[in-house]
C-alpha cells in the first residue's frame, strides 16, 4: 500500500498497521475487506432503529458495527459504537442517539477515505 | 423583516393620509379666503361707489345752490335789459344782486362779476379791470358757447392773486350779458355736511382735467405732491383701469388702495379710496389664525407621526414576544365565562376540524375530553365544567391547570393545561391554554422516581449500617472477650509456661482477628469517601497474583482443600496498583476459603483479553463450595450485608471484602460478576484494564505449550455480519483452516446436527446473531446426542467484552470468549489449545 492511502486511512481513523497486523499484513485482504465494510448497511439500520425507538434493533445493529469497526481497526468508530452499545444496554436511548451526529461524521470520514483510496 | 417593512407602509400610509387631510383643509382654506376677498372687495366696491356718488350728489347740491343763484341774477339782468331799462339801473341792480349774494353766502365765499355790453361789473373790483379783455376768458367763451346753460370752468390761477379759483358763469338768454361767480377753493363749501369716510380712507373731487377741488385725506400734507398724485389717479380712471373690484391703486405710502369714484354731470370725479387692509383686515386677521391652526396641526401630524412610530415600533416587539410565546403553545382559547363562550386565538388540529371559530364553552371542554386519557377524564370534566370555572372566578383565582395525557394521532404525549384570568382581560373573560410538555413531564416524573429511589436506598443503607453495627458489635466483642477472658485464665496459671504460651498465642490470634475487622471498617469507609487512591506503576501481573495466591496454597494443603492457579497472559507486566490487586485477591481468595470444606476445589484463572492498546485480564476465582442463595446474589457487594447463614459461629468477618472488592474493581475502571448457586460453589470474575507495559512476548503466553497445528482443521464459523465472515474465514483459511460459514445461530445447529461426528474441530460462535443467538445455539449444540455434542470446543466471538456477556457465554458452555476485534494470534492460539484438549478427551 503507498504511503498517501496509508495516510488518508489513517486520517480517517483507520489503524492500518493494527488491522494489517490482523490480516497477517497483507494489503490485498485490507482492501477487500474496506471495500466490503463500504457495502455494510448496519449503519442505516443503526438510523432506523433508533428513529423509530427500536431499541432491540439499535442494539443489533450497533452492537454488529463495533464488531465490523473493531476488526477493521477503525479506532475512533469503535470506540463510539462500544459506547453506544454501552448506553443502548443501559437503556439511555438519548444518549445513544446523542452520538449519532458523530457517529455519522466518522463514518463518512472513514466510507470517504475508502473511496478515494480504492475507487 | 416582512413585519418590519410592512409596519413602515402602515405608518406611511397614516402619515399620507394625515397630511393629505391637512392639505385639503389647506386648499378649501385657501378658496375660502379667495371668496371672501373678492366677497369683501366686491361689497367695499359697492359700498365706495355708494359713498362716492353720495360726495358727488352733495356737491351737486352745492353747485345747484350756485347754479341756482347765477341762474336767478341771469334771468334777471335779462329781464331788466328786455324792459330797456337803462343801463344805471341795470348796473344798480347788479350791485343789489352782488349784496344779495354776499348776504345769503356771507362775506368772501363767491367773488361775483357781471359782463355787460363788454364790460366788467364786479362786486370787488379789482386793478386793471377797465383793460381785462373778457373774449379771452375760458369761462367768458364757454358761457357764451353754452347759450344760457350754466358752466364750470376747471380750476385755474386767479388773475389778480394767482389763487386757485373755479368760476361758474352763465349768459342771459336774449343778450350777451354774462353773469359769473369765482369761488376759491379754500372756501369751497362741501366740508358742511361730509359722511364719515372708513378708516384711512380719502377722498378727492377733481375738475374734468384731474385738478383738485377738495379732498380729504391722511395721506400726505404736501399739496404738490397730492397734486400730482390725484392727477394720475384721475387720468387712471378716465381710461377705465380702476373699475374692477380688485383693482388697485398705490397710494404714496406704498400701499394698496380700492378706488371707488363717481361722475357728476359737470364732469367732475368724485373719488374714494380705501386701503386694503382697512377691506381685508377682518379676513387678514382669520387667514392669519387659519394659518396659525394649519402649523400646528402639520406639528401634530408630525409628532403624532413620530409617536406612532416609536409606539409601532414597541408594539411590535412585543408582539414578536407575545407570538414566540404563544408558539409554545399549540392551542390557546379566549372564553368567556359568564356567557359561557368560546373563541379560538389558537386551534389544536381537532379543534380547527370540528369547532367553528365561536361556539359554546361546553362544545370545546366536550372536544379536549375526547382526546384526553381516561383517568384524568372525570377530573377534568368537573373541574373544567363551566360552574367550576365561574366558581374559580367569583374565588378570584389567577390561574388553575394542570397535566395530563392527551392523545396526538395514535400516541399520548404530556399536555399543560391551564385557564389563565387577568385584569388585562374584560371581567369575566379567561385564556385557556394548552402546552405540551411531554419532556419536562417525563423528566419531571423520571427524577421524581429518582429521588424515590435515592430516599429508599438511603433508607435502606441506613437500616442496614444499623443491622451491621449491632452485628459487627458482636462480632468485635467475641475476640475482645476471648482475648480478656485469655488473660485472666493465663494469669492463674503464670507459673505453667507451656498453658501461658498458648494462651498468648490464642491471644495473639484473636487480637489479629480484631485487627481484620477494623482494619476491614477502615478500609470500607475510606473507599465510601473515595479517598483511596491508587497507585499506578509497573508490576508483574502474574507474580504478584501468585504471590498472593502462596498462603493459600498453604492454607488449602492443611484444609485439604484442591487449590490451582492458570495463567494464560502474553504481558505479564502492566501498570497498575499491585497492593490493591493483592487486596483483591486476598478478600476474593479468603472468601472462597471461608465457604469451602475439605475436598473442595478453588480455582484461579488469570487471562488476557486484547482490547486494542488497552489490555483487559480476566480473573476467575471459582470454587466449588457452599454457594449463595439466589435472593443473597445481589446483595453480596452491598456494604454492611451478610447472609446470616453463613455468619453463625463457623464464618468470621465483617461482611465488607467484597464490597471493598467491588469498590476497587470500580476505581480501577474494571467490572465484577458473581455466580453461585447453593450447594454447588460460587464464581467471581473479575475484568480489569491495564496499559500494557511491555512488548508482546510471543502469541501463545506464559504457561501454555506451543498448540497442535490447525493445518486442515475444519471450522464452522457462525457469523451474520458479512464483513467480519470475510475478515474471519479469510483469516482462518490463511492458517490453513477450512471454514463452513453460517449466517446466523439456526444454521450453526442444522449444520453442526446433520454433519457426520468430529466433521468439524471446532466452532466459532458470534453471540448475538438473528433467528437464534450464539449462546442458546450452543445449549441446543451441547444438548445433543451425539459423541462430540459436548466435547467440541466453542468459542464465542462478541464485541462484548463485558463480565456479564462471558459469564453468559460460560454459562452457556463455550470453551472460551475472543473479543472483537478479533486477536487472530490469540484465537489461534485458544484454538490450538482447545482442539489438543478435545483430542486428549
Amino acid at each position: 500500500m503507498d504511503e498517501g492511502k496509508r495516510t488518508r486511512l489513517k486520517a480517517a481513523g483507520i489503524d492500518v498497521d493494527g488491522a494489517l497486523e490482523r490480516f497477517m499484513g497483507s494489503d490485498v485482504l485490507l482492501e477487500r475487506f474496506l471495500k466490503k465494510f463500504l457495502e455494510d448497511d448496519n449503519c442505516m439500520a443503526l438510523r432506523t432503529a433508533l428513529d423509530a425507538g427500536d431499541r432491540e434493533g439499535a442494539v443489533t445493529a450497533s452492537h454488529n458495527l463495533k464488531g465490523v469497526c473493531g476488526n477493521l481497526s477503525m479506532t475512533e468508530l469503535f470506540d463510539l459504537f462500544t459506547r453506544q452499545v454501552q448506553m443502548l444496554r443501559e437503556g439511555n436511548e438519548a444518549g445513544a442517539a446523542g452520538l449519532m451526529p458523530a457517529i455519522t461524521q466518522s463514518y463518512d470520514l472513514v466510507s470517504q477515505a475508502i473511496r478515494e483510496s480504492f475507487e | 423583516m416582512k413585519a418590519a417593512s410592512r409596519r413602515r407602509k402602515r405608518i406611511f400610509r397614516h402619515v399620507w393620509t394625515n397630511l393629505l387631510i391637512l392639505l385639503a383643509f389647506l386648499v378649501i382654506g385657501a378658496a375660502c379666503y379667495h371668496v371672501l376677498r373678492i366677497d369683501l372687495l366686491k361689497n367695499a366696491k359697492t359700498l365706495g361707489t355708494s359713498l362716492a356718488k353720495s360726495y358727488a350728489a352733495e356737491e351737486r347740491n352745492n353747485l345747484t345752490v350756485y347754479e341756482t343763484l347765477i341762474t336767478f341774477g341771469t334771468e334777471a339782468i335779462d329781464w331788466q335789459l328786455q324792459e330797456e331799462s337803462d343801463s344805471e339801473d341795470v348796473q344798480l341792480w347788479i350791485s343789489m344782486y352782488f349784496q344779495r349774494l354776499h348776504d345769503v353766502l356771507g362775506v368772501g365765499t363767491v367773488d361775483p362779476y357781471a359782463v355787460l355790453n363788454g364790460r366788467i361789473f364786479a362786486a370787488n373790483p379789482w386793478e386793471g379791470m377797465e383793460d381785462y379783455d373778457v373774449s379771452d376768458a375760458v369761462w367768458y367763451r364757454g358761457a357764451l358757447a353754452a347759450d344760457g346753460n350754466v358752466i364750470f370752468t376747471n380750476v385755474y390761477a386767479d388773475g389778480v392773486n394767482g389763487a386757485p379759483v373755479i368760476t361758474v358763469a352763465q349768459k342771459c338768454r336774449n343778450s350777451d350779458a354774462v353773469l359769473a361767480f369765482d369761488i376759491f377753493l379754500e372756501d369751497f363749501q362741501l366740508h358742511s355736511n361730509v359722511l364719515d369716510l372708513p378708516e384711512g380712507a380719502s377722498f378727492y373731487l377733481c375738475d374734468t382735467e384731474g385738478n383738485l377741488i377738495y379732498l380729504q385725506t391722511p395721506v400726505s400734507d404736501d399739496q404738490d405732491e397730492l397734486d400730482a398724485y390725484v392727477k394720475k389717479l384721475q387720468s387712471q380712471i378716465q381710461v377705465g383701469e380702476l373699475e374692477k373690484y380688485n383693482a388697485y391703486f398705490i397710494d404714496l405710502g406704498g400701499r394698496k388702495r380700492s378706488v371707488y369714484y363717481s361722475n357728476m354731470p359737470n364732469g367732475w370725479l368724485s373719488i374714494i379710496t380705501v386701503p386694503h387692509e382697512t377691506i381685508l383686515q377682518e379676513l387678514e386677521q382669520a387667514t392669519a389664525v387659519f394659518v396659525v391652526a394649519f402649523l400646528f396641526s402639520l406639528l401634530s401630524v408630525g409628532f403624532l407621526t413620530w409617536r406612532e412610530i416609536l409606539l409601532s415600533v414597541r408594539m411590535e416587539r412585543t408582539n414578536e414576544t407575545v407570538t414566540v410565546l404563544g408558539n409554545s403553545y399549540y392551542a390557546l382559547y379566549r372564553v368567556d365565562v359568564r356567557r359561557g363562550t368560546y373563541e379560538i386565538i389558537k386551534g389544536s388540529e381537532e379543534a380547527k376540524q370540528i369547532l367553528p371559530v365561536q361556539g359554546r364553552y361546553q362544545d370545546l371542554v366536550h372536544m379536549a375530553g375526547d382526546v384526553m386519557e381516561e383517568a384524568a377524564y372525570q377530573e377534568y370534566m368537573e373541574d373544567f365544567s363551566l360552574t367550576n370555572v365561574q366558581k374559580l372566578v367569583e374565588q378570584g383565582v389567577r390561574e388553575f391547570g394542570g397535566d395530563f395525557r392527551r392523545r396526538f394521532g395514535t400516541e399520548y404525549r404530556w399536555v399543560n393545561m391551564c385557564i389563565l384570568f387577568d385584569e388585562t382581560l374584560g371581567e369575566g373573560e379567561a385564556v385557556l391554554s394548552f402546552r405540551e410538555v411531554d419532556r419536562e413531564k417525563r423528566r419531571q416524573l423520571e427524577e421524581r422516581k429518582l429521588l424515590e429511589n435515592a430516599l429508599e436506598s438511603s433508607r435502606q443503607s441506613e437500616k442496614t449500617k444499623q443491622a451491621f453495627f449491632s452485628n459487627m458489635s458482636h462480632d468485635m466483642r467475641t475476640p475482645l472477650n476471648a482475648i480478656i477472658g485469655l488473660t485472666d485464665v493465663a494469669k492463674k496459671h503464670v507459673q505453667e509456661p507451656e498453658r501461658v504460651r498458648d494462651y498468648l498465642e490464642k491471644i495473639t490470634d484473636s487480637g489479629r482477628q480484631l485487627l481484620g475487622l477494623i482494619n476491614d471498617i477502615l478500609d470500607m469507609s475510606r473507599l465510601e469517601q473515595g479517598k483511596v487512591v491508587l497507585d499506578d506503576r509497573q508490576f508483574d501481573l502474574k507474580a504478584c497474583i501468585e504471590s498472593c495466591a502462596a498462603p493459600f496454597r498453604i492454607q488449602a494443603e492443611e484444609e485439604g482443600k484442591h487449590f490451582c492457579t492458570g495463567f494464560e497472559i502474553r504481558n505479564t507486566v502492566v501498570l497498575g496498583d499491585p497492593f490493591r490487586i493483592s487486596q483483591i485477591m486476598n478478600n476474593l481468595l479468603s472468601n472462597a476459603f471461608k465457604f469451602t470444606q475439605k475436598g473442595d476445589t478453588v480455582v484461579v484463572e488469570v487471562k488476557q483479553l486484547s482490547f486494542q492498546d488497552q489490555v483487559k485480564y480476566r480473573i476467575v476465582v471459582r470454587d466449588t463450595g457452599l454457594g449463595m442463595s439466589k435472593e443473597f446474589l445481589p446483595q453480596i457487594f452491598e456494604p454492611y450485608a451478610r447472609e446470616t447463614r453463613f455468619s453463625a459461629g463457623q464464618v468470621m468477618g465483617t461482611g465488607l471484602g467484597m464490597p471493598i472488592v467491588k469498590n476497587l474493581v470500580g476505581q480501577m475502571s474494571g467490572q465484577i460478576q458473581v455466580e453461585s448457586e447453593l450447594g454447588k460453589g460460587t464464581t467471581f470474575t473479575v475484568e480489569l484494564p491495564f496499559q500494557s507495559a511491555e512488548q508482546e512476548e510471543h502469541p501463545c503466553g506464559g504457561t501454555m505449550d506451543n498448540p497442535i497445528s490447525l493445518e486442515g482443521r475444519h471450522i464452522l464459523l457462525a457469523e451474520d455480519n458479512a464483513v467480519n465472515m470475510e475478515i474471519a474465514t479469510e483469516i482462518l483459511a490463511m492458517n490453513g483452516m477450512k471454514v463452513t460459514q453460517a449466517w446466523d445461530g439456526l444454521e450453526a445447529v442444522e449444520y453442526f446436527a446433520t454433519s457426520l461426528p468430529h466433521t468439524f474441530d471446532a466452532i466459532l460462535m458470534d453471540i448475538q446473531m438473528p433467528k437464534l443467538d450464539g449462546c442458546t445455539a450452543t445449549l441446543k449444540i451441547r444438548a445433543l446426542d451425539r459423541s462430540d455434542a459436548a466435547t467440541i470446543p466453542i468459542i464465542a466471538v462478541t464485541a462484548n467484552a463485558f463480565a456479564e456477556d462471558v459469564a453468559a457465554t460460560a454459562a452457556a458452555g463455550m470453551d472460551a470468549h475472543i473479543s472483537k476485534p478479533i486477536d487472530f494470534a490469540a484465537l489461534c492460539c485458544t484454538l490450538g489449545r482447545l482442539i489438543g484438549k478435545a483430542g486428549k478427551d
